[in-house]
């Protein structure tokens, strides 16, 4: 897992108005939990854009004050109209403690469909699991070679030994759907109905 | 035209919309979405106008969802009627919406065609709208 590094300073005062004077100097407020105490603190907006504008999922290493710690984001608020980030939960990691995050998909291989003149669809951009955040990867790997026009690859066809899959076993991760331009290549082979 | 199949109650009141939409604001299907800056009542037949000028630029490629549904009756009096004897009857149906509100949401084509199509469709609505893009959006991971 990618991991990247942080400081933040603490907020001395908590509330709405000392939350909109930090916006306006440029800082988003954000809480860190999960460990033994919740921490309020500040961060810059424009070190944050890293982690925030990526499919990648980031571990954390902060400095808030001196203190070291490791988190994840676990929650993100952002204004309706403007898009700008308002708040971010962090979530702290504790060893030996398992924690779920979103890992993106990576489809691997050229599909036996797609060389038929299949059109190969991602269903899922991310896979919620279950796990230790040593054992966690970068991406979920999908071997999609095997797949014909009309297979699929689902949820309980993936296998991990460190982690464990939380999205529903049916769920279908990639499938080739069948294109015209197949559908008339099939119908023009002779002896095929 | 989207409307509902049937209704609890045949009339409703005006009702006000203030504040910003703090639901339906953020991309939840595709890559890209079509927002809207301020607040009205959109009608059934504008959302049409806006799907077909949205399709029709993709070219039937890519999928779209529509996050609105127009599920509150606008009532209309006859033209040269006098004051009272009670409430019109329903003409239309409208969704009231609020800044922030995910209108439109696109997928399965590149970013440049679905913002032309974005701005087409924009076109067909009585509000100011702006284009957003999914924030872990890639150009080769879409």
């Amino acid at each position: 897992m990618k991991a990247i590094s942080m400081s933040g300073s603490l907020r001395e005062n908590v509330g709405k108005k000392a939350a909109r004077q930090s916006r306006r100097e440029g800082l988003v407020p954000s809480v860190l939990y999960g460990g033994k105490d919740q921490i309020h603190f500040c961060l810059d907006e424009k070190s944050l854009k890293k982690v925030i504008y990526t499919p990648d999922v980031y571990l954390i290493n902060f400095d808030i004050a001196g203190t070291k710690k490791q988190a994840v984001i676990q929650d993100l608020q952002v204004h309706p109209t403007t898009d700008k980030v308002l708040h971010i939960d962090f979530l702290e990691i504790t060893p030996g403690k398992p924690v779920i995050m979103n890992l993106p998909i990576r489809l691997e291989g050229v599909a036996l469909g797609v060389l038929a003149g299949g059109k190969l669809v991602k269903k899922f951009r991310t896979l919620k699991v279950k796990g230790l955040v040593e054992n966690m990867p970068e991406e979920i790997k999908v071997n999609v070679t095997k797949l014909e026009i009309g297979g699929t690859v689902k949820v309980s066809s993936l296998t991990s030994d460190t982690l464990q899959f939380l999205d529903r076993p049916t769920g279908i991760v990639a499938t080739v759907k069948s294109t015209r331009a197949a559908a008339t290549a099939e119908e023009a082979v002779p002896g095929k109905k | 035209m989207l409307q509902p199949k049937k209704t609890k109650y045949r009339r409703q009141q005006k009702g006000r919309m203030k504040g910003n939409s703090y639901r339906g604001h953020e991309i939840a299907f595709g890559s890209f979405a079509l927002k809207t800056l301020e607040n009205a009542w959109i009608t059934g037949r504008q959302i049409e106008a806006a799907r077909q000028a949205l399709t029709r630029f993709m070219k039937r490629e890519g999928q779209i969802w529509i996050r609105i549904f127009p599920d509150k009756p606008v009532t209309k009096k006859p033209a040269e009627v006098r004051m009272g004897k009670g409430k019109g009857a329903p003409e239309y149906f409208v969704a009231p919406i609020t800044p922030g509100r995910i209108i439109f949401e696109a997928e399965g084509v590149p970013l440049e065609v679905a913002k032309e199509a974005m701005r087409l469709a924009a076109q067909k609505l009585p509000v100011a709208t702006k284009f957003v893009v999914r924030r872990d959006y890639v150009e080769d991971n879409s």
